[in-house]
């Protein structure tokens, strides 16, 4: 198992930001992670033989952040239609300006997740493309439009 | 890189930095979603944790200001004499750390040298890009669609983005650098705009220059390892018939789902690249739509855009962007079948086109969403069989109103989704 844990060592607090910039929340994607290593753990041996264990693990991070994000939109129009407020406090510091993460919040839960792998991690388009199991075409498309989408949010706000 | 590039890359590299820290400085976090869950696993980093926790105590001396990414003690320059102080402390367990959260970096302005100054350093450059789009009736990229890249990069993967005013910051080497530009043409991934090479001026001959400088690259449509495509010029009028038909890209869609077009959905508002361009037209993507056009003498790119105008489905009320390759068209020709793959162009962030097409929002799941939560993800484990109709036993000390689940399974058993259907739950 040693070698699991070198790699949960090295890989947790890149896999925890993709999947935390994913849901929206560093916390959660801390617990997303630890859920995501867990899964890899029980499969280790299969994952392991796997030639990038470290992508397999994103997958799932950013599919389980996409999967809660669902479900925390479901819950909060459920939430307010009996009147009762969200529950969920997703507000917490994050590093950098507030503005960049409200805007990158308002991005979809694929476009932060490439925004995170592409800048995080300097990952080329292929291999995000690879991580994310989407076209070359459509993770250029997503990013560019992410881009476009942060540049026009933040425009006027640098101080 | 230009300034947002490098705000969002110090950000994310600040937060990892931090959720490094954390592993070692706050194991609560992790604990607690171990324990719910793993709780063995919580058990890897432990050793590590004790170590370096007992070291950063030391370091910080027992106070108790929350820790700065830029400030925190593993920021500081002198990690290694305060490592070697505390006692107890491995260096290389903070070395290793260091190594695997490294600082958030320092961002280079235009016009600044790299502090790496070799033979090689790249001077930033602003120029702004003034397009010029060769052909008529393609789809034009947005400025920011536009990258370039350069000639003499050592990195093929280096790219630089343009802003939405035009500028962008080019690295200068020396005076032989050159530029292209390129920018997608959606819908189509074998095909782009791309420019002609532009040479830079030097960069020191730029130095204390406040002039933008202008560039007009000037775009051909370029499909495949570079065949040109004029993609223009009408030509006298060869009436034919061609036969559409429409394919999705939707290789994106949220967890793999395939949607594929509802019949009769697709309003094609804009053609262009013809003399018929704007007809509104609806392809039926079954059977295809015969359209008669005025060809081109050469063959041609066509662009289509318009809206699902489906109300159910994953990309209800998406735009779309399509483009087909259209044959030369010549007196005599046959009628030729195109099939145009499209791409939608879903712009509503936070909005679930899957969720919303498959549950009915007036219908929310009533109280008692907590249980069902649960069940949800043993559903979508693929735990039960929903078909079979299960029983379930609902810890739930609120009233249930009639909540059940509705499944939506894919091939991967990754979508579920709410719906209040007629089963029924009963407290405990």
């Amino acid at each position: 198992m040693s070698d699991f844990e070198d790699f949960y060592r090295d890989e947790f607090p890149s896999i925890a930001v993709i999947a935390g910039t994913t849901a929206g929340s560093r916390g959660l994607g801390e617990d997303l992670a630890q859920e995501a290593f867990a899964q890899a753990a029980q499969r280790w041996p299969e994952i392991s033989q796997l030639d990038r264990p470290g992508a397999w693990v994103r997958r799932v991070a950013i599919n389980m952040a996409i999967s809660r994000r669902r479900r925390f939109s479901a819950e909060a129009r459920a939430l307010l239609r009996l009147d009762r407020p969200q529950q969920h406090d997703l507000s917490e510091h994050r590093f950098g300006r507030s503005t960049l993460w409200e805007a990158v919040d308002r991005l979809s839960p694929r476009q932060r997740a490439v925004i995170a792998l592409k800048y995080l991690e300097e990952r080329t388009v292929a291999e995000i493309a690879d991580i994310l199991e989407i076209s070359v075409s459509a993770t250029t498309s997503h990013l560019h439009a992410a881009r476009r989408s942060l540049a026009t949010d933040l425009e006027g706000t640098k101080q | 890189m230009n300034a947002l590039d490098e705000e969002l890359t110090e950000a994310l590299r600040g937060e990892r930095y931090a959720v490094g820290a954390r592993m070692l400085l706050d194991r609560p976090a992790i604990a607690n979603a171990s324990r719910r869950r793993n709780r063995w696993l919580v058990a890897v980093p432990v050793a590590l944790t004790v170590i370096a926790g007992f070291a950063i105590l030391g370091i910080m001396g027992g106070g108790d200001e929350p820790m700065s990414v830029a400030t925190g003690p593993l920021a500081q320059s002198d990690k290694p004499a305060a490592a070697s102080a505390a006692d107890g402390v491995e260096e290389d367990v903070i070395a290793e750390f260091q190594a695997a959260t490294p600082s958030p970096i320092m961002a280079a302005q235009p016009g600044q040298i790299d502090a790496a100054d070799s033979a090689d350093t790249a001077q930033l450059m602003t120029v702004r890009i003034v397009p010029v789009f060769r052909g008529t009736g393609l789809t034009r990229p947005m400025l920011e669609d536009i990258t370039a890249s350069s000639s003499l990069s050592s990195n093929s993967e280096e790219i630089y983005y343009v802003n939405s005013d035009g500028t962008v910051d080019l690295p200068t080497v020396r005076d032989r650098d050159v530029f292209h530009f390129v920018a997608p043409i959606p819908g189509t991934p074998d095909c782009r705009w791309s420019s002609n090479p532009h040479l830079l001026p030097t960069a020191s001959g730029l130095e204390n220059s406040d002039e933008l400088t202008e560039l007009g690259p000037e775009f051909t449509p370029i499909c495949g390892q570079g065949d040109r495509l004029p993609g223009g010029e009408p030509d006298r009028a060869i009436i034919w018939n061609i036969v559409f038909r429409t394919e999705v890209n939707d290789s994106d869609a949220e967890n793999g789902e395939s949607s594929g077009f509802d019949a009769g959905a697709l309003s094609v508002q804009q053609l262009t690249g013809y003399e018929s361009a704007d007809e509104v037209r609806t392809i039926t993507p079954t059977t295809g739509s015969t359209w008669t056009v005025h060809g081109l003498a050469t063959t041609s790119l066509l662009v289509v855009s318009g809206v699902n105008e489906s109300q159910v489905g994953p990309y209800a009320g998406c735009m779309f962007e399509g483009i087909g390759l259209i044959p030369a068209a010549s007196p005599g020709s046959a009628d030729a079948e195109v099939t145009i793959t499209v791409e939608y162009q879903c712009d509503e962030p936070d909005t679930d086109p899957a969720l919303a097409s498959t549950c009915d929002s007036s219908r929310e799941p009533s109280p008692g969403f907590d249980a069902a939560d649960n069940l949800m993800d043993r559903l979508c484990a693929g735990e039960f069989d929903v078909r079979a109709g299960p029983a379930y036993r609902i810890n739930q000390t609120d009233a249930l109103e009639g909540l059940a689940l509705h499944a939506r399974p894919d091939a991967s058993q990754k979508l579920c989704c709410w719906s209040t259907a007629t089963a029924t739950g009963r407290s405990s």
